[in-house]
């Protein structure tokens, strides 16, 4: 009972802490530049690439197409109204130019100033004919305020740069859905029919789809492949086991280290990213074996716990320091990881050890334990064992110094969308002429001034930089002077006199402009959709970044960024792969670390000889399903790594409980590997059928590698045959 | 007795529906796949002592869309066809107006207006607006996004549609006027400035005995 009480008391410990340390917010991220180390430029990009993601939180685009644009509109109006809340982008212009629209005499577009400065008069001529036109109307009606069409021109300018322009036959829309998952999937797709019976065409795309289409299909996956898989997992349990409280102690045992892996390590991290509880879930693959070791001993009453305490202390000692090295990593995701891991390992062998002895009491007839167990292992010479070890050394050592050009490693793959999703998304790009292109530019300058001043080195390439908003002092004065002197010119009078302006209307115009220059100073607005935003100014830096529009020519943009100063070209895309190929490095590192450590320590507890004839079965399942992993997708990925720790540290589990388990009780121990195996390779191995590409390779990795470590259990390294037991 | 009179008193008193006027103006028109003929634009606003006006020809093509040439007092031509807007061979952000135009001009031209139907609430024209023609329609937009800009449009016509009147959101009104013909356009630069003139003309007597008042 003491046991008990000592397990309680750790619990309430752990629940007291978490409750002293919990943070205040969402726990669980899903970031990936949480992934990244938080520091100088990184810092600036995940504010911009955060920003960016603001913007499109929870907001569909919609777009209908057909011969009648009215028609369309129509449709777009009506779909709207049913999927939630009218997200006008149009609206949000309206108010920021309303606000701007004082300040007019300040702001022109480069274009204008450049036709402004070399022949004012063929610019007023062609705003006449705009004037004279059917479209003139509106501009007609704002004459007095904007005799030239300059503001007109200006607003139509930075219109254009947000992409909408010019698209013909559609009608485009946002929404900030109110339906979420699958009342918004069954909406959407009703919505598509009832588009093609009018003769349209309707696509929507944004991050809500995209969330409740991934939502639905997880939630396919985990009834499927998930039930199919537990009731495996509980047939096998209970044909070898006959007791329910030992299912509810496995449970027990994997449950106790998941939450304690995740208190832990929001306790002491502050958070989790979404990633690490991925990767966190195979626990339960290395968590089980210690429940299995157990029960597979606990056949008759008595102190089980002096047979496997051993094997149970050197596997959570070696896997748990391995996991344990990951923290001295510099990436916050592996550092989760292995705090995740460590910390879970030890909560389940505290509950194996402390909770097992009082709880479970072997049923009264258990059933013999099958034939196969009796099996004599196969002798396996030194002489072929030391070639297999070289060999899968050699593979391991190729694998590593390969891996940055075979690395196969590609964001997308952690989530791949449903092809009528994708499909709506790629219809709406090719339409705006908009490829999805995820990419920014980061600019950089000592304050706000030069920051605007480099923005607007880049307005000719159609750059929607946040500046053509709000320009430098400069560029405002030397607007405001180009302006002043084309009110104060006779050709100015004369367009005005031409449109039917008497003289005291021309006098009124004039009027209108300051007779002083006056900065925009006071800035009511900082989210113009489409338009880049400052980021604020930290320890004498200023930043501020602006996506790349639809109207930008990226191989211009390119050439030219190579001569611009302050300014970069962010790929997250691109930046996330090459972290996801370090990561892959670092775990290929840490598997060779963990397997020298799970040496050492094997070597310090027992002898030389007890922790090579350890090592060398995981060490050839992990290269196993390493090699397995390169040869079937042409190169390693994380993926495949991440499974190859997976199953280097269950694979350890297996080779130390076989290694010091004495020789009465081996059958008992391949009964507990047997269990093991088998219900690891059924949980994994049904990831593969998961149609993310990530969790299918990671399945189909662990799957590969338990499966040849399981093969290895049967052979036993060495030069002398064991007798057969009876 | 009475009673009959009273019925037919009632009758005529009644206004004509809207299904009325649209089957008068329905029955009148002229289905045709091509259609030119000039126009002038003329439009009033109060910061200016005289109307805006603007005449020149246009090109209705049921395939190639429409043609709206401005000759006097500049010239420009504006182009809609398949949706695409352009002045001058410059595609422009027209908001609507100009597709707006030449699908109300081409569902006229055919006789079709299903497709007008389906945006805008149709009725007749309130009695004060009387242009002479044997029809008169008020067309009310449905959507949201074209009430901002556009109030109603006025359209009155007999074998075709002769007068567009676009009465926008901020109380301006532009009106059309249209006189169809089968003359070649390119040859008829003369009546175009004539009737330019005549506009012009009307706007500065209005002007003058403003002034005088």
């Amino acid at each position: 009972m003491k046991r008990a009480a000592l397990w309680l008391l750790g619990a309430a410990l752990l629940a007291a802490m978490a409750w002293w340390r919990w943070p205040a917010g969402a726990v669980v991220h899903t970031d990936f530049y949480d992934l990244l180390p938080g520091t100088g430029d990184t810092l600036w990009q995940q504010r911009a690439a955060r920003q960016a993601a603001t913007v499109y939180d929870g907001q569909l685009v919609l777009l209908a197409a057909g011969d009648d644009t009215l028609a369309a509109q129509a449709f777009v109006d009506a779909a709207v109204a049913s999927l939630g809340d009218a997200r006008d982008p149009g609206q949000t212009w309206r108010e920021i130019l309303t606000a701007l629209k004082a300040q007019r005499f300040n702001l022109l577009s480069q274009r204008q100033a450049q036709r402004l400065a070399q022949n004012p008069q063929a610019l007023l001529q062609d705003f006449q004919r705009v004037l004279y036109s059917p479209l003139g109307s509106a501009a007609l009606s704002q004459l007095p305020a904007d005799p030239a069409g300059l503001w007109r021109g200006y607003v139509l300018e930075l219109i254009q740069l947000q992409g909408d322009m010019p698209v013909q036959n559609v009608a485009l829309a946002s929404v900030q859905v109110r339906l979420h998952d699958a009342a918004l999937l069954a909406k959407w797709r009703a919505l598509k029919q009832q588009a093609a019976a009018q003769g349209l065409a309707f696509y929507a795309t944004g991050a809500p789809l995209f969330a409740a289409a991934a939502k639905q299909s997880a939630s396919v996956e985990m009834r499927t492949v998930g039930l199919a898989s537990l009731l495996v997992l509980l047939l096998l349990l209970w044909r070898f086991l006959r007791s329910w409280r030992a299912l509810a102690l496995v449970l027990l045992c994997v449950g106790s280290g998941l939450v304690a892996g995740f208190l832990i390590t929001v306790s002491a991290l502050g958070s989790v990213h979404v990633l690490t509880l991925v990767f966190g879930a195979t626990l339960i693959g290395v968590a089980a074996d210690y429940a299995f070791h157990y029960l597979a001993h606990a056949r008759k009453p008595g102190n089980v716990l002096a047979d496997v305490l051993p094997g149970l202390r050197l596997s959570v000692i070696s896997s748990g320091l391995a996991f344990a090295l990951l923290l001295l990593l510099p990436f916050p995701g592996m550092r989760q990881t292995g705090l995740f891991m460590a910390s879970g390992l030890l909560a389940s062998f505290a509950t194996v050890v402390l909770l097992y002895p009082v709880l479970y009491r072997p049923p009264e007839k258990l059933p013999a334990l099958p034939r196969l167990m009796y099996k004599k292992p196969i002798l396996l010479p030194y002489r072929v064992l030391l070639v297999v070890c070289a060999m899968s050394a050699a593979g391991l050592y190729w694998l590593g110094s390969a891996a940055d050009d075979t690395g196969t490693d590609d964001v997308r793959n952690y989530y791949r969308p449903a092809s009528d999703v994708e499909a709506d998304r790629a219809a709406i790009a090719e339409r705006l002429g908009n490829t999805g292109d995820s990419r920014f530019l980061l600019f950089y300058g000592d304050n706000e001034q030069q920051l605007a001043q480099r923005e607007a080195q880049l307005a000719d390439l159609a750059v929607p930089v946040y500046s053509l908003l709000v320009p430098s002092e400069k560029r405002q004065r030397e607007n405001y002077e180009l302006i002043k002197q084309l009110y104060r010119s006779a050709a100015f009078a004369e367009h005005l006199r031409s449109l039917g302006f008497d003289e005291a209307g021309i006098a009124s115009v004039r009027a209108q402009l300051p007779a002083e220059f006056a900065p925009i100073v006071d800035v009511p607005f900082s989210d113009a959709p489409g338009l880049g935003q400052r980021l604020g100014c930290e320890r004498g830096v200023c930043a501020s970044w602006a996506p790349l529009g639809s109207a930008v020519n990226t191989a211009e943009l390119s050439a030219r960024l190579e001569h611009s100063e302050g300014v970069v070209l962010i790929n997250p895309i691109a930046d996330f792969n090459v972290l996801l190929s370090e990561y892959r490095s670092k775990v290929l590192l840490l598997l060779l670390a963990a397997a020298a450590l799970a040496g050492l320590i094997g070597a310090l507890l027992y002898d030389v000889k007890t922790a090579l004839s350890i090592l060398w079965l995981p060490l050839i399942a992990c290269c196993g399903s390493l090699l397995f992993m390169a040869f079937v997708f042409a190169g390693l990925s994380l993926a495949a790594v991440l499974a190859a720790l997976v199953v280097a540290g269950v694979s350890l589990d297996y080779a130390i409980f076989k290694a010091l388990s004495a020789q009465e009780h081996y059958p008992k121990t391949l009964l507990a590997i047997t269990l093991s195996s088998l219900t690891s390779i059924i949980a994994f191995g049904a990831l593969m059928f998961s149609s993310t590409p990530f969790l299918s390779q990671f399945g189909l990795g662990i799957a590969v590698g338990l499966g040849i470590a399981y093969g290895l259990v049967w052979f036993r390294a060495g030069s002398v045959a064991i007798e057969e037991n009876p | 007795m009475i009673r009959a009179c009273i019925a037919v008193l009632l009758l005529l008193a009644m206004p004509v529906s809207a299904e009325d006027v649209l089957a008068r103006a329905l029955a009148q028109l002229e289905r045709s796949e091509h259609i030119s003929g000039r126009f002038v634009q003329e439009k009033q606003l109060a910061f200016l002592p005289r109307p805006f006006v603007s005449a020149g020809v246009f090109e209705l093509d049921a395939k190639s869309g429409l043609i709206w040439q401005v000759r006097q007092p500049l010239s420009s031509r504006m182009t809609v066809h398949a949706g695409r807007v352009e002045i001058d061979g410059q595609v422009v952000q027209d908001q609507g107006v100009g597709r707006l135009m030449a699908q109300i001009m081409l569902g006229f031209m055919a006789g079709d207006l299903s497709g007008i139907t389906e945006h805008f609430e149709i009725s007749a024209a309130p009695d004060e607006v009387d242009t002479g023609l044997p029809w008169q329609l008020r067309l009310t937009p449905k959507a949201r996004r074209l009430q901002m800009a556009i109030k109603y449009l006025q359209l009155a016509g007999d074998s075709a549609l002769r007068e567009l009147i676009i009465a926008e959101a901020d109380n301006n009104a532009t009106r059309i006027s249209m006189t169809p013909d089968t003359v070649d356009v390119e040859r008829d630069e003369s009546s175009v400035a004539l009737e330019l003139g005549d506009s012009i003309e009307k706007g500065e007597k209005s002007e003058k005995s403003e002034k005088a008042q």
